[in-house]
């Protein structure tokens, strides 16, 4: 039998589960969460339909209409809009909420006029049938003309029967024959604006001269020709669109009048109006929200601790059990000093870049991310950002990457590109590695308040702080320098509480810390080996025989030092890495740091988690004693043989501190903003003032502290 | 003539019409309809945005959006 795939594109509402329904149907695991706009690009899978079909799926960003107001919702009509375009679907699953039909039917009745094979799901059943209300969805496929189907994507109820008939039915069959535009018009008019744009379907013709952002693709020729039967015509696109709307809605009133039993209106769920009065509460609510975030600091630190210790210390022996039982080869070498401490330097992260991602879908997942947009828009505003900023801001605190994607759903201009230019500045979870390091340095573990409050944790809660404050204060500079005026608004859906699905909550943050370990393993993997090499050689005879060069008569500055740990110290100071840290060190004098530091500095400009892995790579080929060290132990013993201090002293560590807080050192980051600001000006621009801002701030910090 | 600007907390009214604007179309789509009722849930803690309960569901939206909608008197 022949094989044939075919491509089927989910639409609708954003929230009423399409991204569920796209796990169910493909097996992949595609974000989920109880917030109008996860989704904000499109995502392909596949399965099979029988033996013979396979189908292609496209999971795209929610839309109330086909009309987009942001940059999300575009990218459907992107796809929609052109038969070359490879994602063109040859049917449209069309997803409805089935406790808000008449809103979801807009988006629908417009596909349909598209002249595709479209099909309609009727999505969250369940929470339909928890109420009084009846649906005759017999009734409502006859009306509409079009082969519907009940579900329950969360449970995965119906996805059996929609496969069957995906199938089984001649789609091609509901497919209207003549289509019509949705509003008063000139016959001629609608004549003549088929022809210049060589298009059969008067609605699809219509949506390439009505939408701003498909009639700059045209070409010169049929622009011009539109603009003018625009003003032969006199035409009105905005006042078309509202008539447009207002019919469908008139249509759809009068059927589902029928198909809805019982008339009550479907009631707002009680359990979601008795959270809310705490939750949207006007002076709790922010109590609530800043006591929620304080839980989640606390505990990154508090319960991620124990199980970090034992991972470090387990690495810690598992790498000097490699050292005695692996031969003194160069492999060897390789392996137990340049390999395996830089992967164990992230790889002790895990539990608490877990956690955080464990919260952050927490949040998204109950549906208490729209509350926080409720309650913070007014305070966001003067700042040049949205209500709406929040949810980048943050996931900033996870990772800028799906924190700047996320910003697509910000329908203005100005406001998304402040938001995305100032997320780096939030405290993303590969500052954490450096950060829990540093402020081990700085701060004794013991040392607590109130009892249970941890010095160590109020430091970490003062760095999450600061970078909230400095992206308001950045976002406030760029906003005012931007000169664009654009109406700014907020319209957004208040979804209901949901259980969060543990399934959901938990994939979410296996995956997202699995490609957190796995993208920066595979850097600090490189890197590791890159360093090592470069400091197993040296340009000249004082690495490979510096007995002759080392005057051991010199009074020790420190007595534990053996003759030993000088050589090796003097190898590592004369190896290509060292000239190499000594060529950088006059730039980074200044705020404290020598150059074993500046070395590490140097290879975290590609991403500042592999300082933690390039320290751990450096130390532990400096170390002599064949002791079973920590990290942070072998930071904490480091003297600086100059000044017979230790070299992470408080004003070099918290100069380290603020010099990673600012700085812009990740390489994904700049990609993105590029591909979203579509403009190499801007992520540049970006890099640039952060990083600038980071060296003029820890100057300042190690000139007050040293 | 009211506007949805100046409903009272848990008053319930009807829609009359959406005034010409360009966020007028968005207005509509999210369901802001002539005889439509609407009903004030709550009001944000400085005063803007407000949450309405429209035909079952719930909408933020600012006062600034508001004014467009006048209510039937
Ligand atoms: N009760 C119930 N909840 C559902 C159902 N389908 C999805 N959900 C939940 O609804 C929420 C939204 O689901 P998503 O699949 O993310 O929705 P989406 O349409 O992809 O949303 P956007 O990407 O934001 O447009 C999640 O909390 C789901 O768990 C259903 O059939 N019944
Ligand atoms: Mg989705």
């Amino acid at each position: 039998m022949e094989e044939r795939t075919i491509k089927i594109a989910l639409i609708g509402n954003p929230n009423t589960g399409k991204s569920s329904l796209f796990n169910q149907l493909t097996g992949l695991n595609q974000k989920v969460g109880n917030y109008p706009g996860i989704t904000v690009d499109k995502k392909i899978g596949y399965f099979n339909l029988s033996d013979s079909i396979k189908a292609e799926l496209i999971d795209l960003p929610g839309t109330y209409s086909l009309y987009p107001r942001s940059r999300d919702e575009e990218l459907v009509m992107e796809v929609l809009s052109n038969p070359l375009n490879e994602h063109f679907p040859d049917l449209i699953l069309v997803i409805a909420d089935a406790t808000n039909l008449r809103r979801n039917l807009l988006v629908f009745e417009q596909i349909k006029d598209l002249g595709l094979p479209t099909m309609l799901i009727v999505n969250m059943i369940d929470e339909l049938e928890k109420s009084d209300v009846k649906l005759d969805l017999g009734r409502l496929k006859y009306d509409f003309n079009v082969a519907a189907i009940a579900t329950n994507a969360r449970k995965g109820k119906g996805i059996k029967e929609l496969k069957g008939k995906i199938i089984e039915i001649d789609q091609k069959k509901f497919v209207s024959k003549e289509i019509k535009l949705p509003f008063n018009y000139n016959a001629v008019w609608e004549k003549q604006l088929k022809e210049i744009l060589g298009l059969e379907n008067p609605y699809l013709a219509w949506h390439w001269v009505a939408q701003p952002h498909l009639r700059t693709k045209l070409t010169g020729v049929a622009k011009q020709k539109a603009e003018d039967l625009e003003k032969k015509f006199n035409i009105n696109i905005q006042r078309l669109i509202s008539q447009e709307i207002i019919n469908r809605y008139n249509k759809i009133d009068l059927i589902i009048d029928e198909c809805i039993e019982d008339t009550k209106q479907i009631k707002s769920s009680v359990i979601t109006d008795k959270i809310d009065q705490f939750v949207l509460h006007k002076t709790w609510g922010f109590f609530i929200l800043i006591g929620l975030l304080l839980v989640m600091f606390q505990s990154i630190f508090s319960w991620a601790s124990g199980p970090m210790d034992l991972l470090d210390n387990g690495l810690a022996i598992a790498a000097s059990w490699l050292g005695e039982v692996l031969p003194d080869t160069f492999l060897a070498n390789l392996i137990t000093q340049g390999i395996i401490p830089g992967i164990s330097g992230i790889l002790i992260f895990i539990p608490q870049i877990a956690l955080l991602f464990l919260f952050i879908a927490l949040f998204e997942e109950s549906g208490y991310m729209a509350r926080v947009v409720f309650l913070m828009d007014k305070l966001l505003r003067p700042f040049g950002l949205s209500g709406k900023s929040v949810v980048p801001l943050i996931s900033g605190y996870a990772c800028a990457i799906p924190a700047i994607m996320a910003t697509r759903s910000i329908e203005n201009w100005r406001e998304r590109l402040s938001t995305l230019l100032v997320v780096p500045f939030m405290t993303c979870s590969a500052r954490l590695p450096v950060y829990t390091i540093l402020i081990a340095l700085i701060v004794p573990a013991s040392v607590t308040y109130f009892g249970f409050l941890s010095a160590q944790a109020l430091l970490l809660l003062f760095m999450y702080v600061l970078a909230a404050a400095t992206a308001l204060f950045a976002s406030l500079i760029v906003s005012k320098s931007l000169k664009l005026k654009e109406d700014s608004f907020l319209i957004m859906e208040l979804p209901n509480y949901k259980l969060p699905r543990l399934k959901n909550v938990l994939y979410t943050m296996y995956e997202k810390t699995k490609s957190f370990v796995f993208g920066a393993g595979k850097i600090i993997l490189s890197i590791s080996i890159v360093i090592w090499l470069l400091s197993s050689f040296g340009p000249n005879d004082k690495f490979y025989n510096p007995e002759k060069y080392i005057d051991f008569s010199i009074a020790q500055v420190d007595e534990t030092q053996t003759k030993e740990s000088k050589i090796e110290s003097y190898k590592l100071e004369h190896s290509f890495i060292g000239y190499l840290g000594k060529a950088i060190e006059p730039a980074i004098k200044p705020l404290g740091y020598d150059w074993k530091i500046g070395i590490a500095l140097l290879t975290s400009f590609a991403a500042r988690e592999v300082f933690v892995g390039t320290i751990a790579t450096i130390y532990s080929i400096d170390a002599t004693d064949e002791e079973t060290t920590t990290i942070k132990q072998k930071m904490q013993n480091d003297i600086d043989s100059k000044t017979g201090k230790p070299r992470f002293g408080i004003a070099t560590s918290l100069s380290l501190l603020i010099f990673y807080a600012f700085a812009m050192q990740c390489m994904s980051t700049i990609a993105i903003v590029k591909r979203e600001t579509k403009s190499w000006a801007w992520p540049i621009g970006q890099a640039v003032m952060m990083t600038l801002l980071a060296y003029l701030l820890s100057f300042v910090t190690y000139q007050t502290f040293a | 003539m009211r506007n949805l600007s100046q409903i009272q907390l848990q008053e319930t009214s009807i829609i009359e019409d959406v005034i010409e604007h360009p966020l007028k179309t968005k207005l509509l789509e999210m369901g802001f309809r002539k005889g439509k009722t609407v009903k004030l849930i709550k009001t944000a803690p400085f005063g803007d945005p407000i949450i309405v309960e429209l035909s079952g569901y719930k909408l933020i939206i600012r006062k600034e959006e508001a004014k467009l909608i006048k209510l039937a008197s």
